[in-house]
């Protein structure tokens, strides 16, 4: 979609008008702005390969290789936390199911599912969706997971941080704060001491729900 | 299987940090992650590839690693996840055990997972169109042994149907004789 230029006003305007909506009225505002929501509508041409009453498979205009498929739901999601678990479990099975067909009909030797949560991630459309991308040996289709180097250390609290918001130790963290606070102050110190870039990275570190990140793609 | 790196966790002969862990699916952390906080989430069942999982475990396996990419998002205030699926070496898969990766993402954090898109002719479009399209009938189809009873059952009737046929076809013949006679 090509955005139009807007002045200020209009732009003003625009997000007076969104805080006004409720989260109805806001989803329906997102359908309405969004190009797959038309695709799913048969109001825009695509490649269809695949629909059935729940969600469609469509070909990528720009694929990472020919038969690159992008599986998505008809409803408008945003981000797929969003999604209701039967509907995502719809999708699983039909992305089997794609993949399947795509090592089969153009007999290609793998397939990568991906997908991105987030602009950060990669995320370039409002509409959740699910990349099947059939792979050949050296086709030199950029998704290689790559280990970095990292700290034990780190790597050991990162997980450490998810197993505890899993297994909901995250509420007794009040108690163990200013313990966590002191621990943080001694690892700033550190690393200041290593690199000063990486002290910038935790300052901004902010707490960010599921709504943020949906906003992103109003 | 016994060289199998997961199957070897779950023995416990082989050393995982577990994230979670229930009836069907562990979670571990990756133990050389792309970057920290980056999971693996595979099956128990030692199934190679994704078409050979059950619809079920497929279907725990999505709605288990959307959570887990929530608790990422929250646990580590990432911006973003990436869930990757390496499906055949060709994919880049080097476990043959079916995996699901869950990476953290942050503006600018040096990870380059995305591809060059590319620009095909209406020609080549459409011609993987035709194939895949053909291809979809059968999605949903194939694993039901349920419709392959139906299937049978509906070949019996058709075979009970045909010597009703015939004798019709025998009939209309017979009347058409009698049209034609003078």
């Amino acid at each position: 979609m090509a955005e139009q230029e807007m002045t200020e006003e209009q732009v003003k305007a625009l997000q007076e008008k969104l805080k006004k909506m409720s989260p109805e009225e806001l989803k329906e505002f997102q359908k309405q702005q969004c190009i797959f929501c038309k695709i799913a509508a048969g109001q825009v041409a695509s490649k269809k390969i695949y629909e059935d009453d729940r969600c469609i498979a469509i070909l990528d205009i720009n694929p990472a290789n020919p038969g690159h498929v992008l599986l998505m739901p008809k409803e408008h999601y945003a981000i797929m936390p969003m999604m209701p678990e039967e509907l995502l479990g719809h999708l699983a099975r039909i992305a089997k199911g794609l993949s399947h067909v795509l090592l089969n009909s153009l007999k290609t030797e793998g397939t990568n599912i991906f997908i991105a949560n987030g602009t950060a991630a990669g995320q370039r459309s409002q509409h959740f969706m699910i990349h099947i991308i059939p792979r050949k040996e050296n086709d030199k289709v950029g998704i290689e997971i790559v280990s970095g180097k990292f700290d034990e250390k780190k790597i050991n609290e990162a997980a450490k941080a998810i197993s505890d918001r899993i297994s909901g130790k995250e509420l007794a963290k009040a108690e163990t704060k200013e313990e966590k606070k002191a621990e943080e102050n001694r690892k700033e110190k550190e690393e200041a001491e290593e690199k000063g870039e990486e002290e910038k990275k935790e300052e901004t570190k902010k707490e960010i729900g599921l709504d943020d990140i949906a906003r992103l793609f109003k | 299987m016994t060289d199998c790196y997961f199957c070897e966790i779950l023995k416990g002969k082989v050393k995982a940090h577990k994230i979670y862990e229930d009836e069907n699916t562990v979670v571990i952390a990756h133990p050389e992650p792309a970057v920290p906080g980056h999971l693996l989430i595979f099956p128990k069942t030692h199934h190679t590839i994704f078409e050979l999982m059950p619809d079920s475990e497929a279907e725990h396996l999505f709605n288990l690693a959307n959570k887990m990419s929530m608790a990422v998002f929250e646990a580590l205030h990432a911006k973003g996840t990436n869930m990757i699926v390496q499906n055949g070496a060709a994919a880049g898969q080097e476990i043959p055990h079916f995996a699901m990766h869950i990476i953290p993402r942050n503006e600018n954090d040096g990870l380059e997972l995305l591809w060059e898109p590319r620009q095909l002719n209406e020609e080549e479009m459409s011609t993987v169109e035709l194939k895949l399209k053909e291809g979809c009938k059968n999605i949903g189809k194939i694993p039901v042994p349920e419709k392959k009873a139906e299937a049978k059952k509906t070949e019996a009737k058709e075979e009970k149907k045909e010597p009703g046929k015939a004798e019709k076809k025998r009939e209309n013949y017979l009347i058409k004789q009698l049209e034609r006679m003078p």
